[in-house]
């Protein structure tokens, strides 16, 4: 009994010990999904190529609509990047006796959300052309180009906004005064044709860039840059004879041309011994060609002279010259070339010069 | 509970003080996945850190997952990089093969993820599931890294050794020549209620030290008052008997604030408390963790302490105990941790 007591008397001591609960450090940890966490990328890519054409519409409006709404999200708890390529042409031809109208509209939107940590970066590009071709004299032809564009970004991002723009016409009208209108980035170019003849090329290039504007910084920076160029060029070698809207194109004529005064002068004595000059001056001027033919454009120039013979006939020279004339060469005689099967032809003109 | 471990390593001062690990596993602020630290193998192939799994004897599938990272594909396959221990028993392990590729093997069994491969210098988020049973079924053993399913066992295959086992332990494993990373770490089983009945995915664990005086401080510091207690067992290295609070009185509580959630957060899949503790002298004592939330405390479950050393007690709360409903930012934010002498 001593021995039980006495085992129960050391368990009662050992729990009277009273031991303290010591810490000496505390922590929490807490197991989460990052709402921004993100080690490995994943990409999501979304291409589309879309093009609508209209061909050969004569005398009736034409209109081009292309209309194109896209969405590429990544979700995920990595490294997001997303790309939006966009691909779009919209294009009028051949459009005859009515104003073209090219509008090509485009609106994107690239979007980042919940992108921290880490580096993003945000790129979106655009390029887009708006042209006309084959405007005919007297119409007008007008290029809109109009562009919006937005990006946003969250937090730790980069964007980079890219824009090219082209307006252009082709072939414009004849004679007509042609009008380049140039905003920021653009190029126009116009092409006179004359006939057959090249007589006149003007070749324009403008180019304009700026204002760059960073939202939300306090420095500004603008660049214009404008080049500017025109080139005028005669290329004729040729004779022109039209008359009543038809036109024979001769070759240049032999080195003998001439270009006389018909003006008179008559000396004439008086019956006192006295001399007098008459002059009789007129604007006219006598042209003489001799040109070497082949028989096929001697032909031509033939029957072209057998129906205008009598008519005012305009000559266009090879020193870009125009003249109002009549022929005075009656009858026309053709030799024969010795050198060869062409023929010889010597004509005269009387008349005015109208331009050169 | 179906939560059964959280470790990010960031308040440890040494491996060796919660887990047992050779001289080659440490800690290491060399490369931490998230936080100050990750779980650094220096380069051996007899590198080990043995990670308990609490309460797992009842869990018929296990869910592991961990940050990994290392530097050099092994020249040699076969070497585990994670082994699965069940009462003491070896079973299914997972490995690295010569050409990067994850290979998940057991007794008779071995698969692989093909051409899914680890690169070396890369953070990667593998999870693995497990069974019980030593006879499979597809989808009983999963591998998936990055959210992504490299390796889905087929049927009737067996990882385990001998007879059914459950896994009670996790291993983690060097490689000779290649530093190995783990960080973030998480185990749960198939029991309770979603989300923490499965893969958890890509997470993170954030560690947050006091940082102020809670609602209540019956607990004496080593300063012999009770004003200042937090900053007693706020300490990123603990320091031993030099600076502590202690208390040997039933229903003593000392309460702390925390720091702050490092950043916005998808979902809270649960809270650890942990405490490094002793006793000063032999004897029964027992403590519990407390929760206060939204004004009211909650105790955890009972744990002990050594009067030989300090060891560390958890506590897992994988709900807001005051609304039953997933934590949320704000709610660890306004929250107060602490101890309570129990008994």
């Amino acid at each position: 009994m001593t021995v039980l007591r006495s085992t129960t008397q050391i368990v009662e001591v050992a729990e009277s010990f009273d031991a303290n609960l010591r810490q000496t450090q505390q922590y929490i940890q807490v197991l989460y999904v990052s709402a921004t966490a993100i080690e490995r990328p994943a990409t999501s890519a979304l291409s589309l190529t879309q093009s609508a054409t209209t061909e050969n519409i004569l005398n009736l409006p034409a209109s081009n609509a292309l209309s194109l709404s896209q969405d590429a999200t990544t979700y995920g708890v990595t490294r997001v990047g997303s790309s939006l390529f966009l691909t779009q042409a919209s294009a009028l031809e051949i459009i005859l006796l009515r104003n073209v109208s090219n509008t090509l509209a485009l609106t994107q939107e690239a979007l980042y959300n919940q992108q921290v940590a880490l580096s993003a970066s945000h790129t979106f590009a655009l390029t887009q052309s708006a042209t006309n071709n084959l405007q005919l004299p007297t119409q007008t032809a007008d290029n809109t180009l109009s562009l919006t564009q937005s990006a946003d970004w969250a937090r730790l991002a980069e964007s980079v906004l890219v824009l090219t723009q082209e307006a252009s016409s082709v072939d414009g009208a004849i004679t007509d005064t042609a009008e380049n209108t140039l905003s920021l980035t653009q190029s126009a170019t116009t092409l006179t044709v004359l006939t057959n003849i090249a007589s006149s090329a003007l070749a324009l290039t403008q180019t304009a860039v700026g204002p760059i504007i960073v939202v939300g910084a306090t420095n500004v920076t603008s660049t214009l840059v404008l080049t500017q160029m025109a080139v005028g060029t005669i290329t004729e070698n040729y004779v022109i004879l039209s008359a009543e809207g038809v036109s024979v194109l001769l070759p240049a004529p032999e080195l003998d041309d001439k270009e006389n005064s018909v003006s008179e002068m008559s000396v004439k004595r008086a019956m006192d011994g006295t001399l007098r000059t008459y002059v009789r001056k007129s604007p006219s001027r006598l042209l003489s060609y001799t040109f070497d033919l082949t028989r096929a454009k001697g032909l031509e120039l033939q029957a072209f002279l057998s129906a205008y013979n009598d008519n005012s006939i305009k000559l266009h020279n090879w020193k870009g010259e125009v003249w109002d004339t009549n022929l005075m060469t009656n009858p026309v005689n053709y030799t024969q070339n010795r050198k060869g099967p062409n023929v010889g032809v010597n004509l005269q003109f009387e008349g005015s010069k109208i331009s050169g | 509970m179906t939560l059964r471990l959280i470790e990010g390593f960031d308040g440890l001062t040494a491996l060796g003080d919660k887990y047992s690990a050779s001289t080659f596993h440490t800690v290491s602020t060399d490369e931490p996945h998230s936080g100050i630290q990750s779980m650094k193998s220096a380069g051996s192939t007899t590198d080990f850190a043995y990670m308990p799994i609490p309460g797992s004897t009842q869990s018929n599938e296990i869910y592991l997952g961990f940050a990994f990272r290392h530097s050099v594909i092994p020249a040699l396959s076969g070497y585990s990089m994670v082994r699965f221990l069940g009462n003491g028993v070896s079973g299914a392990y997972l490995s690295i093969k010569n050409d990067g590729a994850i290979q998940i093997g057991g007794a008779a069994v071995q698969i692989d993820s093909g051409a899914n491969v680890l690169a070396i210098n890369t953070w990667y988020y593998i999870e693995v599931k497990i069974i019980k049973s030593n006879s499979s079924s597809a989808g009983d053993v999963i591998v998936m890294v990055d959210g992504a399913e490299w390796i889905n066992c087929g049927t009737g295959l067996d990882f385990l050794a001998g007879a059914n086992n459950w896994t009670d332990c996790i291993v983690f494993r060097g490689y000779t020549g290649s530093t190995r990373y783990y960080d973030d770490i998480y185990v749960c089983d198939e029991n309770g209620s979603s989300p923490t009945n499965t893969f958890l995915g890509h997470v993170t664990v954030a560690t947050l030290h006091p940082d102020g005086e809670g609602n209540t401080n019956d607990f004496v510091g080593s300063d012999a008052d009770s004003t200042d207690n937090h900053l007693h067992v706020d300490e990123a290295t603990d320091d031993g008997d030099t600076s502590y609070v202690e208390s040997n009185t039933p229903a003593d509580i000392d309460l702390y604030t925390f720091d702050d959630m490092p950043e916005a957060s998808d979902s809270i899949l649960g809270v650890q408390v942990s405490s490094y503790v002793k006793k000063d002298t032999v004897g029964q004592r027992l403590g519990r963790h407390v929760a206060r939330v939204n004004g009211s405390n909650y105790e955890g479950a009972n744990f002990g302490a050594n009067s030989s050393g300090y060891l560390f007690a958890d506590t897992i709360w994988e709900l807001n105990p005051d609304d039953a409903a997933a934590w949320e930012n704000a709610d660890i934010d306004a929250a107060e941790f602490g101890i309570k002498v129990q008994a």
